[in-house]
């Protein structure tokens, strides 16, 4: 690759509309979004506001309906091998052990097996769970099995590292601790990172952009800087509770309109 | 070291039986059987029910007596006849099924992935009530009265059920599963590698165990004629020759291969579903 670009993901316009059994259902409307390389996101907003299908729409999952979007200066494409997707629901299949859960991505891109093995110790060793490598997914705790998701993610080296609500199943304790692995791995692999959540304090503590959407279709209601976020102290700062309520303010303005 | 090591195991007075009570329970069962069979037939009290003591002495009898032969091409029809079915009904079976799938993202389908879900299902549903048993004389006027013709014939019926239980399992994999892999850029093929094909192993054993009895069953009935080799050709013979004791010698025999056939496949599943051991 050339120099990198000034933008990492430039959305514009983007509108989306499934055609399901019950008619048309307008996903999301006219939702324009740029973020500089390395910086971070958080997208927030009730359920049913199309979080997840913009980052269905980032990965190459899903082709955009109306509206233009680029990652890297690239028209958007399935496969692109600098994106990465953590799923909801950690997406850990029960057959394969942790070792070849984190290997899954790798294996799919068809990388070479000295290389796989090299990335997936770094990854494994990094969330902690190189002792745990030979077993299977229903023999781990909930932040477990979350940490081999986000070892699955690292060891593909994105630049671009989409996230669909990865924290909302865990417990509040065991929450912090990734959300502070999370950061931690995104300070010094630097991605660019696009978190989807419904959590306000974990957007404002993740995203250096809070970007906040509506319900039926899902619009961006507000486009919030919060340039500290990335700093493991900001959690216990009053500016924190501040933007905690901005975006507060924010979310309950989308639901009326 | 906590991390790695599992909890330590309980008191010995709880660990240690339970490895040979299984063992002397399955003695108690075989006992409570063979008693029940000599109890009926003191009460039958019939030349043709003769109890368990003749039937084994016929069997030693039998044994330096030819039957091994006929197990053995017998074992060899049933084995033939599933790895046929399995080569055949689980790769068509599974395609069925996660042609049938919705996606949570819609994916791109070829021609033959959107006809394939309209008329696979009534194609199945149309068929499926047909006793596949009945086409017997076809299978012989086309294949002959071989070994291999038996085999496709046990294959035929088994095929179907195999066929059905893949489709229906890789129907029903979990769509997050589908999901993870197509969201790291997974094809089709990466798709049925990592999550189709493990995902439904373990019921293509559940099929292929209730498979092999209606495998001895069909098995049976294609060797009772045109045919003298087999133990169901042995069994039928001393039917014809009122040898009583020999007939119960060849169940017993069917019952032991059957029994083999069993443990091979809960062995071949331990081997390969390491995941459902835990």
């Amino acid at each position: 690759m050339g120099e990198s670009p000034l933008s990492m993901v430039e959305v514009n316009n983007l509108g989306l509309t499934y055609h399901g059994q019950a008619g048309p259902v307008a996903a999301l409307a006219g939702v324009s979004l740029s973020l500089a390389p390395g910086q971070s996101c958080a997208v927030i907003g009730p359920s049913g506001c199309g979080k997840s299908t913009l980052l269905y729409v980032l990965a190459g999952l899903l082709a955009p309906g109306e509206g233009e979007v680029q990652v890297a200066g690239e028209a958007i494409r399935p496969r692109r091998p600098g994106t990465a997707l953590v799923l909801q629901d950690f997406g850990l299949l029960p057959w394969k052990t942790v070792w070849h859960n984190a290997a899954l991505g790798l294996e799919v891109r068809r990388v070479p097996r000295a290389e796989q093995a090299a990335r997936v110790e770094e990854a494994l060793r990094r969330v902690g769970l190189w002792e745990v490598r030979q077993r299977f997914p229903a023999q781990l705790s909930g932040g477990q099995r979350q940490r081999v998701a986000i070892a699955r993610s690292l060891c593909l080296q994105p630049d671009l590292l989409l996230m669909d609500e990865p924290f909302s199943a865990l417990d509040a304790l065991t929450r912090e601790d990734l959300q502070n692995l999370l950061l931690e791995a995104w300070r010094s692999y630097a991605p660019t990172l696009v978190l989807v959540t419904h959590s306000i304090e974990e957007a404002v503590f993740l995203g250096q952009r809070v970007l906040v959407l509506s319900p039926h279709p899902g619009r961006v209601v507000a486009d919030i800087a919060n340039p500290e976020a990335g700093d493991p102290a900001y959690r216990r700062h009053p500016d924190f509770y501040a933007q905690c309520t901005r975006v507060r303010d924010a979310l309950e303005k989308g639901v009326a309109a | 070291m906590s991390v790695g090591s599992t909890p330590a195991r309980s008191g010995r007075g709880l660990a240690a039986p339970s490895r040979w009570l299984p063992a002397l329970y399955t003695l108690i069962a075989a006992a409570l059987l063979l008693g029940a069979w000599q109890l009926l037939a003191v009460v039958v009290h019939s030349l043709a029910l003769p109890g368990p003591l003749p039937a084994f002495v016929a069997l030693r009898r039998s044994l330096s007596e030819g039957m091994p032969f006929h197990v053995w091409v017998s074992t060899w029809r049933v084995v033939a006849a599933l790895v046929m079915s399995v080569v055949v009904a689980v790769p068509l079976g599974l395609y069925l099924g996660r042609q049938e799938q919705a996606d949570l993202v819609p994916r791109r389908r070829s021609w033959l992935s959107r006809w394939t879900p309209r008329l696979a299902p009534p194609l199945i549903y149309l068929t499926y009530p047909v006793p596949k048993v009945v086409f017997l004389p076809i299978v012989m006027v086309l294949l002959g009265i071989g070994d291999m013709a038996k085999a496709s014939f046990i294959a035929l019926v088994v095929g179907f059920q195999i066929l059905v239980t893949a489709r229906d399992a890789a129907r029903g994999v979990s769509r997050g599963s589908v999901l993870s892999v197509q969201s790291l850029g997974g094809t089709e093929w990466d798709l049925f590698r990592h999550v189709i094909w493990p995902a439904a192993l373990p019921e293509i054993f559940t099929a292929l165990r209730n498979g092999l009895g209606t495998a001895i069953a069909v098995l049976f009935l294609s060797e009772t004629f045109a045919t003298s080799t087999g133990i169901g050709y042995f069994m039928v013979n001393a039917w014809s020759r009122i040898a009583y004791d020999e007939m119960f010698a060849a169940v017993i025999a069917m019952g032991a291969m059957g029994l083999a056939l069993y443990l091979l496949l809960d062995w071949l599943e331990w081997f390969a579903c390491p995941w459902k051991r835990i």
